[in-house]
């Protein structure tokens, strides 16, 4: 059963920090070479960024510092709201949110039930004070399971999943290497199957055979459970190997957009350019 | 700006019930609130009282609020009607009540001041029960943020209270709470039904009397009131148990005074040889034995 | 004989802002390729050959040109958008490199079969699918379940060819499939390539090798080294 509407349609997303002016889009950007609006001061984290991702798909958003990728994926998953733009998310089963304009019990249910999120640094996406079970037995409770064989159950085969052996199920994350708290974050994330997987810069840091193991696994469970992922890399071998299609992000704006192999092989935009031919 | 109420004419201090009017309407507007939201924690502006916080000012608060020259107060602590904080709160209550009566038999108050028992006879329409309460919020325990945990009981979002309840059944497989066990009432709002044993929680379940709740420390309010549903927090398939006052044998333990095999124990440990148990409820006890040795 | 690719004076340059330059690769290329039959591309190093499959398969964007895949839908690979890119990777077209990109710790049948995988064809099906296509190459048994990495050269190649056959596509890419084989593993592939032509596939393709554009070609499309033009940015 293929879905032939996107999953997520984003247009013109725009994130304005400080009071804004009329000319903080016009004289901020690309072109510009620049985030900082010259006439009032607001940091313009995003402007006009619009894409699509579509069912089953894993869309790179791609950049170096300050180019507002983790800014979209705040936006996306409710953490903060949009200055201006339009994000329309749409669930399988047919039901629409405008993330513009969700109420709070509507962010709680989407980032709860449908979303997932997978942060780079594990302190923001795992509960320490409490177990490697507890940290998705949160999920799963938040999500109105009231079984609690039913809860350890599915812990458990999340854990064998992501690849963490089930006897550490007790421990504290705390406890974790690196690798292994990320996989656990990962567990996390998919236990009330969301139907959209953030994925912010979760290889960063690790090293180089972890990251591996980890990217593979992204990838395994991406064949197996047909999540649509947005992926937020500066890493180009990242978005190589997970997305199909990517955007390239600069000053906050979109630069170039595109197939993942057609941007690293044969970039148009002059910054594209640069970016590819820095990678070791 | 003029005041569209009466201005109390009396100095406080002097009053019926030791509060001033404003403090007395205020706190029956509040219980007026927390009985038409169930459970929900209603902020209000805990007054000085002449005993110190954590000593039964939320409960006593309440009481004087609500009392009326008619009432018949009993106040119980631990059980027992002859401790040294009951005395002293009861003492303090009449002396501020001219006319009301204090009590010490369970069916003759109209309105039972506890703290950390509710007692054992059942309770009947006419009663009010006033409950002293340290810690009104359930969620303390696994958010020390108020802000956040008012968002997180206006979303009925006890998903981190659920937690605390699995890695328990992990550890102990039960949960290991013994007394504030956290309970839904109304299948809305979590409370904290104050420090009373996990055996007294049933009688909150669609009880006859409505039950007040007040924190004068944290100055919060909250109410059951009567015929409401109030439901442990448990996992479908851990139910909520109370306690079994069984021996190694398996054996109900009984009370050494009057006999009974039905109330809450209190254990009284000897050396050299096996406890003994004792109703908590004194006032029960004394019924069980028909008041005879003249309690 | 039914077209399945029609190429109309297809260009390709490069661009490269930095050193203000542009780079032209292939100037106004015109063929097609019927379906089993196989086109050959020839000419010197450096005249656009594996350009011209690049940008059939979009990872190049043309600047002038329509590569027109005829089916249903017909799709200009020029100007169709991402998702029916995409598509058309999946279903109609393979693209065989001399490189095999796979994952790291996939066994070779799964790396096979993943194409059929991404259909949606349930998993049981695509893995006997994927051992037939191994079959025919040759490939044995005892390195079905072991990942590709330790391969040689010859064993890597039928993988990657093995790969591209599985799917039945409509049009096969291949660029220069048996160079750095042994002579063996070229007999294999060549017959494999009949094989496909045979089955209905429509073949595009570079050899280095005269003698095969000899043996397989149907259609021989030379290729001419444009000159370079410098530029502003």
């Amino acid at each position: 059963m293929v879905r032939e509407t996107p999953v997520l349609t984003a247009s013109g997303l725009t994130r304005i920090h400080g009071r804004g002016c009329l000319d903080c889009v016009r004289l901020t950007g690309d072109a510009q070479g620049r985030n900082i609006c010259p006439s009032c001061g607001s940091v313009v984290a995003l402007a006009d960024v619009s894409f699509e991702l579509w069912p089953g798909e894993i869309l790179g958003v791609m950049g170096e510092s300050g180019s507002g990728k983790s800014s979209v994926v705040k936006m996306l998953h409710l953490d903060d709201q949009m200055t201006a733009g339009s994000a329309i998310f749409r669930e399988s089963d047919g039901r629409s949110h405008e993330l513009a304009q969700v109420d709070e019990v509507e962010i709680r249910r989407l980032r709860d039930t449908r979303f997932g999120m997978v942060h780079q640094n594990p302190h923001l996406g795992l509960n320490f004070g409490v177990s490697a079970g507890g940290n998705i037995a949160e999920r799963l409770l938040c999500g109105g399971e009231r079984r609690f064989a039913v809860i350890r159950e599915t812990a458990l085969g999340l854990l064998d999943r992501t690849e963490v052996p089930r006897g550490r199920i007790d421990h504290q994350p705390g406890q974790f290497s690196g690798g292994m708290q990320q996989r656990l974050q990962i567990a996390r994330a998919l236990a009330p199957r969301p139907e959209l997987l953030f994925l912010d810069e979760v290889t960063t840091g690790l090293d180089l055979s972890v990251q591996a193991r980890i990217l593979d696994l992204i990838l395994e469970i991406q064949r197996e459970l047909g999540v649509a992922m947005i992926v937020v890399t500066h890493d180009l071998g990242v978005v190589r190997l997970l997305a199909s299609r990517t955007i390239v992000l600069r000053h906050g704006r979109v630069v170039e957009a595109g197939l993942t192999d057609q941007i690293l092989e044969d970039p148009q935009h002059a910054y594209t350019q640069q970016l590819v031919m820095s990678a070791l | 700006m003029t005041p569209t109420s009466d201005v109390p004419q009396t100095n406080p201090g002097t009053q019926f019930g030791f509060l001033d009017d404003f403090a007395v309407r205020e706190i029956r507007r509040g219980l007026l609130k927390a009985l038409a939201i169930p459970g929900y924690q209603v902020p209000y502006a805990s007054r000085e009282m002449p005993i110190a916080r954590g000593f039964g000012t939320g409960g006593m608060q309440i009481t004087l609020a609500i009392a009326t020259p008619e009432d018949r107060l009993k106040v119980i602590d631990q059980g027992a009607d002859d401790s040294v904080n009951a005395v002293s709160l009861r003492r303090f209550i009449a002396a501020s009540c001219p006319a009301l009566l204090t009590v010490t038999r369970t069916p003759e108050a109209t309105i039972i001041q506890t703290r950390h028992r509710v007692p054992e006879r059942p309770l009947v329409a006419g009663q009010i029960m006033v409950y002293q309460v340290p810690y009104p919020d359930p969620l303390q325990i696994v958010e020390p943020s108020e802000a956040k945990r008012r968002a997180s009981h206006a979303h009925g979002d006890y998903a981190r209270l659920w937690v605390k309840l699995y890695e328990d059944v992990v550890r102990f497989r039960e949960v290991a709470i013994s007394n504030r066990y956290p309970a839904r009432v109304a299948g809305r709002y979590v409370i904290d039904p104050s420090p009373i044993p996990r055996w007294d929680l049933p009688k909150l379940h669609r009880s006859p009397v409505p039950h007040l709740f007040g924190a004068g420390r944290e100055k919060k309010l909250y109410a059951v009131p009567p015929f409401t549903n109030v439901v442990p927090l448990a996992f479908d398939d851990v139910p909520f148990e109370v306690e079994r006052f069984r021996d190694v044998a398996g054996k109900r333990n009984r009370c050494q005074r009057c006999g009974a095999d039905d109330t809450f124990l209190d254990e009284i440990p000897l050396t050299g040889q096996a406890s003994r148990w004792q109703c908590n409820d004194q006032d029960r006890c004394s019924e069980n034995l028909g008041y005879s040795d003249g309690a | 004989m039914s077209i399945v690719l029609s190429v109309t004076g297809l260009s390709k340059s490069f661009t490269l802002h930095h050193q203000g330059k542009s780079i032209p690769s292939v100037h106004d290329a015109t063929f097609t390729v019927e379906a089993g039959q196989l086109t050959a591309l020839v000419g010197p190093s450096g005249a656009g050959k594996s350009t011209v499959l690049k940008c059939v398969y979009r990872t190049y964007l043309p600047q002038a040109g329509s590569m027109v895949l005829h089916g249903d839908p017909t799709v200009d690979l020029a100007t169709c958008d991402e998702h029916a890119a995409l598509r058309v990777r999946r279903r109609d077209l393979a693209y065989v490199t001399q490189f095999l990109h796979c994952l790291p710790r996939q066994g070779t049948v799964d790396v096979v079969a993943a194409p059929l995988a991404a259909l949606g064809i349930a998993r049981d099906e695509a893995r006997a699918a994927a051992r037939q296509r191994l079959r025919e190459l040759d490939l044995p048994e005892r390195l079905w379940d072991v990942p590709p990495a330790t391969f040689s050269g010859g064993e890597r190649q039928r993988v990657n060819l093995a790969r591209g056959l599985v799917l039945q596509p409509r049009l096969l890419m291949l660029d220069e499939p048996t160079a750095s084989l042994d002579q063996r593993s070229a007999e294999l592939v060549v017959a494999a390539i009949r094989a496909a032509k045979t089955s209905g596939v429509a073949v595009l393709a570079i050899f280095h090798d005269p003698v095969l554009v000899e043996a397989l070609a149907d259609q021989v499309v030379t290729l001419k080294r444009p000159t370079e033009l410098p530029c502003a940015a």
